[in-house]
């Protein structure tokens, strides 16, 4: 207020000269203080605004400029192969393209466009025109997984028959070559994701990470970047590649020669396993009837696994090379025991047979195994002390799982300490009264091959993690002595004698000319799950390995109900001759050049 | 406010001693005539740089604009070659795929051996026995198996529940009528009885 007057008192006499002007504008301070009123309100409008902004609601506002041009595009990460050993693709990917509709510009032409798509990509035309005419969407899937040429081209021809509003964007497609071959281990992936086999299992291992895009483009349809505008970019991080064990070419020999004796003996189904002896790796596992990972959706959903892993089974026959190899590891019994054989033999109040009707044979232990004595063995493994048996089979991997990554594998079934007894061991003693898988089978068989020390089998080269978190392969595979070398060396040449015993040998179908093969067939009776029951039908097999006094490749394969009533002999024996043959040709494997075991088999 | 007044009145002072003393009146010294600076060459300059920015700028965002649509253009053409590289690997893939191969090879004759000899060339020896090749180690070509055995089990199984709930329901059925029957008679009997 002060300074007010004071102005005034200064201003006073300035006014008297020129009292003229002071009429035709007014007052000075008048003036001064409408303008000043009047930047006060102007200012304060400014004021309120940047309050209003920057104070109340900042983030809308910026959201909503950015939210202008700016497109934000997944960049997918590319998923791992699924290789064979020598790098042959059982599963790849390549660029396939999603096709996608902006609904603002498709809108009007609706209908024209669906029939196009339906025409050119194959979706469904109702669909399809839902899509191209959603409200409010500028985005819209409309097919997915499409092979890059043909999604291209459809909508090439798209823009020149003058439809708008199409686009197509990166989408990996996966492809298995080989269809069928090795697809009850590789599995096969859905839409959402994968949906059996490795890809499942190793779905974490395979996938890798998506990355993003987000940048200013001209147009969010064309997607042209703009220069200098915002550009945040996390590359993808692309999947690891899965190398498997597995030897395509001989997975196809074997799929296909397993499928001619299934189909031959009229069976239910199959499975055969080739491991490489010396590493536990598994050169192919097969399953028939299996399922073309093409069109998964063609078979039923039992077939479209491995079950040679899931489905357990009573072995049967093959079992004994592993109840004698633990009694020979004790040294209770040597090849050349003499075992008088009765007619039948008591056990838990019931009686236990051979497959063939005999008087009082006198058979050495080779003898019993070359013939396949139910009663010798029985007799023979008598000497074992309680739990020994047990003990054997447990390290020989029998009741655990073989630990290959895939959690399909049922662990089987050996009886627990507390639940065995007696009458339950004589009949494990030659495979019945347990239930095990096709590899576990495989694996322990080629402890025997490998000198006695069981290898766990791996399916994958070096090593991976799977999803529940177990890593697996031929890195961490382990090695454990079983029995001992001149126990492992018995047992084989024994196991030689069934196929090469001119007189006493159950298998001469599975021996492969020049070549000395150990073997062991097995027939056993299938427990019918509905009535827990034997039903009287078989499941026939026959595992082993070659060369005998070097080994190789260890095969196992089993038939389930063969509809011909043949026997582990007539019908796997022929299968086992030609896998093994041509497995140590195809490795180049020579013939050792050594005289065939001739251990007696009678007395 | 006080600031645009202040410098007012001392402006307006020597007016006033004018009017009074006219002696005081002196000569102001003129000014030192500054250096006048060539003003057009500052502003030719100054604008020439505004211009020129401003051109240089528009033509570097035009020259970054078109190769931001030629690096689109280049990418997207890059997209088509590599699928169309892929797309021809995948062909090459499917020709590899071993059933094919197999079906050619059996289209010229050819068939597995049984089994090889070997041949060791230092020590001319011949390993292994070779036997004629025929067709028996050769397994026979994906056939078209129209179902898979287990699911020829499973329809059949299907159909024998199917037949044996038919049954069951016929069983069912019977006992009922039975039952009705019973029920009857038994009725008949109490009504005769109450009869009585």
């Amino acid at each position: 207020m002060a300074r007010r007057q004071l102005q005034r008192k200064v201003r006073r006499p300035a006014r008297r000269p020129g009292p003229k002007a002071t009429q035709r504008r007014g007052p000075v301070h008048i003036r001064l203080r409408v303008g000043f009123i009047l930047v006060a309100m102007v200012l304060s409008v400014f004021g309120g605004r940047l309050v209003q902004l920057q104070g109340i609601d900042p983030h809308s506002y910026a959201a909503m400029a950015a939210a202008e041009n700016v497109v934000d595009v997944v960049l997918p990460a590319e998923r791992g192969e699924i290789l064979d050993r020598d790098g042959e693709a059982l599963a790849d990917s390549s660029d396939g393209l999603m096709v996608l509709a902006d609904p603002k510009q498709t809108k009007k032409d609706a209908p024209a466009i669906a029939a196009f798509l339906a025409k050119e990509l194959g979706v469904d035309y109702a669909s399809a025109l839902a899509k191209l005419r959603k409200d409010g969407s500028r985005f819209q899937y409309i097919k997915r997984q499409v092979p890059a040429t043909q999604a291209t081209a459809a909508v090439e021809k798209a823009g020149k028959e003058g439809f708008q509003g199409l686009w197509t964007s990166r989408d990996p497609l996966r492809n298995y070559p080989n269809g069928d071959v090795a697809a009850n281990l590789v599995g096969f992936m859905g839409n959402d994701g994968p949906l059996a086999g490795l890809e499942a299992a190793f779905d974490k291992h395979l996938a890798g990470k998506d990355g993003h895009a987000e940048y200013d483009a001209t147009s969010p349809v064309s997607g042209t970047r703009m220069p200098l505008g915002t550009n945040n970019r996390v590359d993808p991080v692309n999947g690891n590649d899965l190398t498997l064990t597995i030897d395509r070419d001989l997975q196809y020999y074997v799929q296909q020669t397993l499928m001619d004796a299934v189909q031959k003996s009229r069976a239910e189904s199959g499975m055969a396993v080739v491991m490489d002896t010396q590493t536990g790796e598994i050169l192919s596992l097969v399953d028939y009837p299996t399922f073309d990972a093409r069109d998964p959706a063609a078979s039923p959903k039992a077939l479209r696994g491995s079950n040679a892993l899931s489905n357990v089974y009573e072995p049967g026959s093959v079992q004994k090379v592993l109840t004698v190899a633990g009694l020979l590891d004790q040294g209770l019994v040597s090849p050349s025991t003499r075992i008088r054989v009765p007619e039948s033999y008591m056990s838990g109040g019931a009686p236990i047979r051979d497959w063939y009707p005999h008087g009082v044979e006198k058979l050495t232990l080779a003898g019993v195994i070359a013939k396949s004595s139910n009663i010798g063995t029985v007799m023979a493994a008598d000497k074992y002390a309680d739990g020994q048996l047990r003990e054997y089979l447990s390290a020989f991997g029998q009741g655990q799982r073989t630990g290959l990554g895939l959690d399909t594998e049922s662990a089987g079934l050996l009886a627990s300490p507390e639940t065995w007894n007696d009458a339950n061991e004589d009949r494990i003693d030659f495979g019945q009264s347990i239930s095990v898988n096709a590899v576990q089978m495989t694996a322990a068989l080629n402890t025997i091959a490998n000198g006695g020390v069981r290898i766990d089998p791996s399916l994958i080269v070096g090593s991976a993690t799977n999803n529940s978190g177990a890593e697996v392969g031929t890195d961490t595979a382990e090695r454990n002595r079983v029995v001992s070398q001149e126990a492992a060396t018995q047992t084989a040449e024994m196991m030689e004698r069934v196929i090469n015993d001119p007189v006493n040998g159950t298998a001469k179908q599975a021996a492969v000319p020049g070549y000395r093969v150990s073997g062991k067939t097995g027939t056993a009776q299938r427990v019918n799950s509905e009535c827990k029951c034997y039903d009287g039908t078989t499941t026939v097999s026959f595992g082993g390995f070659a060369p005998t006094d070097d080994p190789r490749f260890t095969v196992y394969v089993a038939i389930h109900n063969p509809g011909n009533g043949g026997g582990g002999g007539s019908v796997t024996g022929p299968v086992f001759s030609q896998i093994m043959s041509f497995a140590l040709r195809r490795y180049g494997v020579p013939p050792t050049g050594t005289e065939p075991s001739k251990m007696p088999t009678g007395w | 406010m006080s600031i645009a007044a202040a410098p007012q009145a001392p402006a307006r002072r020597p007016d006033r001693a004018a009017e009074t003393t006219q002696p005081r009146l002196a000569a102001v010294p003129e000014p030192l005539p500054a250096p006048l600076a060539p003003r057009l060459p500052f502003v030719v300059l100054v604008s020439m740089l505004l211009v020129g920015g401003v051109v240089g700028l528009l033509v570097f965002n035009t020259s970054m604009q078109q190769s931001a649509f030629q690096e689109q253009r280049l990418q997207e053409q890059a997209t088509t070659l590599a699928a169309r590289e892929q797309a021809l690997d995948g062909e090459l893939k499917k020709m590899e795929d071993p059933h094919k191969i197999a079906a050619a090879a059996k289209k010229l004759g050819m068939v597995v051996p049984q089994n090889a000899a070997m041949l060791r060339v230092p020590e001319a020896k011949v390993e292994g026995e070779a036997v004629p090749a025929d067709r028996s180690a050769t397994p026979p070509l994906h056939p078209k198996v129209a179902k898979p055995y287990s699911v020829q089990v499973a329809e059949q199984k299907a159909a024998e529940a199917a037949a044996a709930k038919k049954k069951a329901a016929e069983l069912a059925e019977k006992k009922r009528q039975e039952a009705a029957e019973k029920q009857a008679a038994e009725e008949q009997r109490t009504s005769t009885g109450e009869a009585r």
